[in-house]
């Protein structure tokens, strides 16, 4: 569903036709003001009694992908360790989660989430001595320039929000407004699941949170090994086995991971 | 974040290996928890056993909620969430029916049950117990969940259930995705479950001085493979 460019009033554009490009700029934005509004109903229709956590992140970085036109979103989030874990990407490849986990130990993650604040538009060709082992993996992954936005608590940066473009430039002031905003509706989400009866609910949230991720990663490695197939395609089969189920993605893998869900009946 | 007692804590841990639970003092943790006691218990055919334990009412403890099948633990084990209950004296009644009145008749007030597991890998459960009521400090639940996960990873070393040296480096293996999956495609390749696929990984990786992600990317990959009549 990314945003469709239309030809015509594109290729006008180029021949300097002022009222056109006028126009066009102003329809692109009201699809966009329509997507973004699409966005936060779709995501608080989400929010019910039952909902699967790492389902809402990841449709969440898909949705960042298409709002602000970035290459690739994944979310981070803190354990109790300080260690950052990837909870969600808006595609599954193993070469962009990688991306995302060697940032535990530096990158725009790491750095987002000890200063507290966003560490926004840094151009990854300069940013070679500040992060040396994320730096020259994010470049060979084809990316120019990075974001990430914090996930906020009063006080408290639980994880971050991570950007990549394949410009340089990154991005205007609007769309990181906007780029925030999709950072606190991720830890809106993080909060809202089922939970532990009472105490310290944000901690409790946060473990099930990872948990649910590891649980998803085990069974993805049990459908690839049975279906002969590649962790990423394991992750589709088991979305799209949750989908036309109706089931929780968290749940379906808890039952994989487990043994009593037989992989070969997912694929039909 | 972990205080500097608990990271003392954890790094005897990790030091000793499979033993490393036996290393360390269940009173001075229950102590850096702010708890009375503290007790670890592991999963048996038709209950469980306390492997490691301050004296006193933690061993009641484990022992009722053996008995009657219900209490905080038992919960934990069972979803793999977070049990928190700072105040007993207001648990409503029918949720541990009879475990309640017990837990206080042995002046046990509040009890925090965190299950010992690596996602659907579950090898136990933490339970600390105050002779107070009042909630976990966000200090203190933090230093309680790191311990956890450093328990989790001694136990899987000790249960391997097999002769051959299992001393393990305990690599924190958490966040990488490989290690994860490469677990579940083990499970299935041996035929054993993810806990002993987890396990054989880290054996092979330290029989090679190799570091488990890098095993792990090896099993993702499918350059490496691991067979039923060793590896």
């Amino acid at each position: 569903m990314a945003t469709e460019r239309p030809a015509a009033p594109a290729a006008r554009l180029a021949s300097g036709d002022t009222a056109a490009r006028i126009g066009w700029l102003k329809g692109k934005a009201m699809d966009r003001e329509r997507h973004l509004a699409e966005t936060f109903v779709e995501l608080a229709d989400t929010l019910v009694d039952d909902f699967d956590v790492i389902d809402f992140l990841q449709g969440l970085a898909t949705r960042c992908v298409e709002l602000l036109d970035v290459a690739a979103a994944g979310i981070v989030l803190a354990d109790q360790g300080g260690s950052l874990r990837t909870v969600a990407a808006s595609d599954e490849r193993a070469r962009l989660l990688e991306l995302f986990e060697v940032q535990n130990d530096e990158g725009p993650c790491r750095d987002c989430y000890q200063l507290g604040a966003a560490v926004v538009n840094v151009n990854l060709d300069g940013a070679r001595d500040r992060w040396p082992h994320f730096t020259p993996r994010a470049i060979a992954g084809g990316f120019r320039s990075a974001n990430a936005l914090p996930l906020r608590l009063r006080s408290q940066v639980i994880g971050s929000l991570n950007l990549f473009h394949a410009g340089i430039g990154g991005l205007p002031s609007a769309e990181l407004r906007m780029a925030q905003a999709l950072a606190d509706a991720a830890t809106i989400g993080i909060l809202q699941q089922r939970t532990i009866r009472r105490g310290e609910i944000v901690t409790g949230q946060l473990q099930a949170a990872l948990t649910s991720r590891i649980v998803i990663e085990q069974a993805k490695g049990i459908l690839a090994e049975r279906l002969r197939i590649s962790t990423d395609d394991a992750f589709r089969v088991l979305r799209t086995a949750a989908r036309s189920r109706n089931r929780l993605l968290s749940d379906l893998a808890g039952e994989v991971a487990d043994g009593s869900a037989d992989p070969v009946q997912l694929l039909r | 974040m972990v205080s500097a007692r608990m990271a003392g804590i954890v790094a005897g841990l990790s030091r000793h290996g499979p033993r490393g639970l036996v290393a360390v003092a269940p009173g001075f943790c229950a102590e850096v928890l702010g708890v009375t006691g503290v007790a670890v218990s592991v999963p048996l055919a038709g209950g469980s056993d306390v492997v490691w334990r301050t004296e006193g009412a933690s061993v009641r403890l484990d022992d009722l909620q053996f008995t009657l099948g219900q209490g905080p633990g038992v919960d934990a084990a069972a979803s793999g969430e977070l049990v928190l209950e700072p105040d007993l004296g207001t648990v409503p009644a029918q949720r541990w029916p009879v475990f309640t009145p017990a837990a206080l008749e042995l002046g046990v007030r509040a009890v925090f049950a965190v299950p010992l597991q690596i996602g659907a890998i579950r090898v136990g459960v933490l339970l600390a117990q105050r002779d107070a009521p009042g909630p976990m400090d966000g200090g203190a639940l933090s230093d309680m969940l790191v311990f956890a996960d450093a328990a989790t990873e001694a136990l899987l070393g000790s249960v391997a259930g097999s002769s051959e040296p299992q001393w393990l480096s305990l690599q924190p293996s958490g966040y990488r995705a490989e290690v994860h999956q490469a677990t579940g495609m083990v499970s299935v390749q041996l035929g054993v479950t993810q806990a002993e696929a987890l396990i054989r990984m880290r054996a092979h990786a330290f029989s090679q001085r190799r570091a488990v992600a890098d095993v792990a990317a090896d099993v993702v990959a499918r350059r490496m493979r691991f067979e039923e009549n060793g590896d």
